[in-house]
């Protein structure tokens, strides 16, 4: 089994090597300076309208209509004498986005791919006040949405629903009228922005006991005085140029995997469990790569988003599992593998990770789909259950990593042996093993590489973004989030379609393609014949007694 | 009108006390008086005037301020809200002082520290309150951004709009700023460079206390993909910081570098903080006496607490002129709790009051 790296000159590598990387660069650029920041946000403060019929007639309140009275009577200030004349159930916070700009009606893009609602209340501190406190909120939640064609009042409901959310609030300084700092929480997602205009409608309402005292929830959330919506959205240009990577990528992907399969195809022999790993990874992929976002622009599909997740979620599972079986192929110890099975407890740990993730997900924005304000964090029972999903998906990828380094620690050890011991083989058995460990070596380096970037990478990216200030922001320059992740996804599928041409089997040495067969039962027991030491010796004559 | 400052429920009544006598006096600041009128839009329904109207005549708009106001007039609402914020945060943060902002003649002879105050506080009230505004959704127009393609429907579909805060700023620097920089004169006065200054200051007393929260939302809610945004402080917290300013203001002289003027530091010790700190050029007048000359108001009267050794306890409150004793037993309202949304729930406590009054 002679695969093209084993043919190839080292001329020839170098510069396979220098045009992947070169490549590399340019997508990198591409990312940071034609590609706006990956997403971009709009900080809306809801308007408080005033609801006379606190909720028992159903309509939507709409604070840019064109006859104010009628769509959303504005109470501008909930500090104000005025609006001691309202109870909570007379409030209605409405929220229209996208916010008009620069004398422009602006629409929401379906290019946006998505949007999402953070709420953020601004509480102020009251003399004698609570310096932390948490409570749930409960919110009773409407959006809607209009096209431009539509008429003005013509908003059509996506969802409502009765939501609880954890409030969590401290304040650092008490003095009167600071604000609390309270955490954000996640109000709604939309898996596609496919219409013009959105509305939301949120009542933070209170019931009353028969003696006129409030109950409910809503009664402890102190001095509320505005609610922010934080609406964040993909921004068009870099779904414009991910999506253009990505169709660039994909008949790329998709010729290399036909290569690949046709190559075994030719082979002799069925294909080994590497090869059939290599050509799942290839299939992997091609399905990430598969551009059928396209179609979001024509269709309302809102479960673009979930359908992202997946594939991303699938690549990377085979991604992982093609790592194990690789090192475990090249263990170069005459434990006989070759088949699936073998690796039982490394792939369960794989499967469990990925499959806690899917449950996860699928309870997240699966759920989402029917109700877009569900979380599955609003409930305690629902934050222990994600706890839970995620905690075992952390703990199933650490012993997955365990795994990893445990066996590519023991196969490195293994060719460091061997390499020592070269000189004392035959030649054909040492330009087999050199062979062997130049593959891994190879790989080895090329993963590690990627990984390191990509790590390292991301860190830098959160660590820039988190630290953002006023005046820091250099928007001529380089976009640094965006080039991350345009080069990032870039580099794992120049990774997969580089493996896919340099482990191809290589059909340039007959001679080699002859010796497969005997090859294979060759490959675990060769290295008996390297044995020096005594205690080998006498291994090795027990195994030849055996024979 | 009997007020008592420190009652939260009288809150409004400080509110139209302010608006009844507030006459600013320090040219500069004329444009404060924005805050006496109600709604520049009702307004105009009202008295049947073009808005455009309003704009000239309003009291101590200088030209490139009115033509902003005819040109903005939906964002005119902020400023006027921002004006009367700046005014009542101004009142909050010196009602302890001998000069308590009730007059901002105080202010007539600019240069001084409570001129700089005034200045910052003002220019922060309005980029505040236009931000806002334009987070409602109130401003047809508020910018987009100057910087990203973001100028266009399909600027905005590329890479969307920046913070609200970056066009408040930018309008409060062109409103605010409007009388300084519309002297014709290539040498700016050292007014206007002070007032720039303290202008700038109080917009970034905001813009340099804006609070960054995030949110992780890549594959399954990661933080694969991390978007921050910035919120901005309390105004409150403004206020407080500037009053730090104020209290650690720099005194500063003009010096001439080559052609232009700079602002430096008297005592060339100090670190000078060129961006953020305030800065005077004149001491301040004695407030302790009234002086229609320097527009002191004096302190006869003003109530003090005779326990405090600060400068609202009666020695230093009424410049050794001494005070008077009032007894009042009064029904205040006490632990007050605020109920969702618009209740407030307080207790009745009988409480024997005594006030001290300056002679």
């Amino acid at each position: 089994m002679a695969a093209f790296i084993d043919t190839m000159s080292t001329k020839k590598l170098v510069a396979f090597g220098l045009l992947l990387l070169a490549l590399q660069i340019v997508f990198f650029v591409i990312g940071g300076t034609i590609a706006p920041s990956p997403s971009n946000v709009a900080s809306i403060l809801s308007t408080k309208c005033i609801d006379n019929d606190k909720g028992k007639i159903d309509r939507w309140f709409y604070p840019r209509g064109s006859d104010k009275n009628k769509t959303c009577k504005v109470l501008h200030d909930l500090n104000s004498p005025d609006a001691e004349r309202y109870s909570a159930n007379n409030i209605v916070f409405a929220a229209q986005f996208p916010l008009p700009r620069d004398g422009f009606n602006l629409t929401m893009s379906r290019w946006f791919q998505y949007s999402l609602g953070v709420l953020h209340p601004e509480i102020s501190y009251q003399d004698n006040g609570e310096e932390d406190f948490k409570t749930e909120l409960e919110i009773h939640a409407r959006i809607g949405y209009r096209n431009r064609e539509d008429p003005e009042d013509a908003w059509k409901e996506i969802d409502r629903s009765v939501e609880t959310r954890q409030l969590d609030c401290n304040i650092e300084e008490k003095h009167q009228d600071y604000l609390y700092n309270c955490s954000p929480m996640a109000l709604y997602e939309l898996g596609g922005v496919h219409h013009d205009f959105y509305l939301l409608n949120l009542r933070l309402p209170v019931t009353y006991s028969s003696d006129g005292t409030p109950i409910g929830k809503n009664v402890n959330l102190g001095k509320l005085l505005d609610l922010w919506i934080i609406e964040i959205h993909q921004n068009g240009g870099y779904t414009r140029v991910f999506w253009s990577v990505k169709t660039v990528f994909f008949p790329l992907v998709l010729a290399g995997v036909v290569w690949f399969w046709h190559r075994i195809q030719q082979l002799a022999r069925p294909p080994k469990l590497m090869e059939k790993m290599l050509f799942t990874l290839g299939l992997g992929l091609l399905l990430l790569d598969t551009p059928i976002e396209w179609f979001s622009l024509g269709f309302n599909f809102p479960a673009m988003l979930l359908l992202s997740d997946i594939r991303q979620g699938l690549f990377y599972t085979i991604l992982f599992a093609f790592w194990i079986i690789f090192a475990g192929e090249y263990q170069m110890d005459d434990v006989a593998r070759g088949t699936l099975s073998t690796y039982w407890k490394h792939l369960s740990a794989v499967a469990a990770c990925c499959i806690s993730l899917f449950v996860f997900d699928m309870c997240e924005r699966g759920v989402q789909l029917t109700n877009v304000f569900y979380s599955i964090w609003s409930t305690t029972t629902g934050s222990i259950l994600a706890k839970g999903f995620l905690i075992t998906a952390m703990c199933c990828a650490c012993i997955y990593f365990f795994f990893l380094t445990y066996m590519v620690i023991i196969a490195v050890r293994n060719m460091w042996d061997k390499r020592k011991k070269l000189d004392k083989f035959q030649e054909k058995t040492r330009k087999r093993y050199q062979v062997i460990i130049f593959r891994f070596q190879f790989l080895l380096l090329m993963t590690l590489l990627c990984a390191a970037f990509t790590i390292i990478a991301f860190i830098i990216a959160q660590v820039g973004e988190s630290s953002i200030k006023w005046g820091d922001e250099d928007r001529a320059g380089l976009e640094y989030t965006s080039a991350v992740n345009v080069g990032v996804f870039a580099m794992w599928n120049l990774y997969v379609t580089a493996l896919l041409v340099l482990y191809s089997p290589s059909s340039k040495h007959e001679s080699l393609i002859n010796d497969e067969q005997s090859e294979d039962v060759a490959m675990s027991r060769l290295d008996l014949h390297a044995t020096t030491t005594t205690s080998e010796v006498t291994e090795f004559l027990q195994k030849v007694a055996e024979d | 009108m009997h007020c008592s400052p420190m009652h939260l429920i009288d809150f409004y009544c400080i509110f139209s006390t302010l608006i009844i006598i507030l006459l600013p006096g320090s040219d500069s600041l004329k444009w404060l008086s924005l805050a006496r009128i109600s709604s520049i839009a009702t307004t105009s329904h009202q008295n049947n005037i073009l808005p455009e109207a309003l704009c000239e005549n309003a009291t101590g708009l200088v030209h490139k301020q009115v033509r902003l106001c005819k040109k903005n007039l939906d964002v005119m609402d902020g400023v006027r809200r921002g004006a009367r914020m700046a005014i009542e945060e101004c009142r909050y943060q010196f009602r302890n002082s001998l000069w308590n902002c009730m007059s901002l003649d105080a202010v007539r002879l600019s240069g001084t520290r409570e001129s700089a105050f005034v200045h910052g506080i003002s220019a922060a009230g309005v980029a505040y309150a236009v931000t806002r505004s334009c987070s409602l959704g109130e401003l047809d127009k508020c910018g987009c951004d100057v910087n990203v393609k973001g100028r266009s429907p399909e600027g905005y579909q590329w890479s969307g709009c920046s913070d609200n805060i970056a066009f408040g700023s930018a309008f409060s620097k062109n409103f605010v700023d409007a009388r300084e920089r519309s002297r014709k004169r290539s040498i700016k006065s050292t007014a206007a460079l002070l007032n720039i200054h303290n202008n700038r200051a109080g917009r970034k007393a905001i813009e340099l206390n804006m609070k960054v929260e995030c949110k992780c939302h890549g594959v399954s809610g990661s933080c694969e993909v991390r978007t921050c945004w910035r919120a901005m402080p309390s105004f409150r917290r403004v206020g407080d910081i500037l009053k730090e300013k104020y209290d650690g203001a720099t005194e500063v002289m003009v010096r001439k570098a080559s052609t232009r003027r700079r602002l430096e530091p008297v005592n060339a010790h100090y670190k000078f903080r060129a961006d953020t700190d305030l800065v005077y050029i004149s001491r301040s007048p004695d407030f302790c006496h009234h002086n229609r000359l320097t527009g002191s108001l004096g302190t006869t009267g003003r109530r003090c607490n005779v326990t405090s050794p600060g400068p609202d306890g009666c020695d230093i409150m009424c410049c050794g002129r001494g005070y008077d004793v009032v007894s009042t037993t009064k029904v205040l309202q006490c632990q007050c709790k605020f109920v969702w949304c618009c209740e407030v729930r307080c207790n009745n406590c009988t409480k024997t009051e005594e006030t001290f009054r300056c002679r």
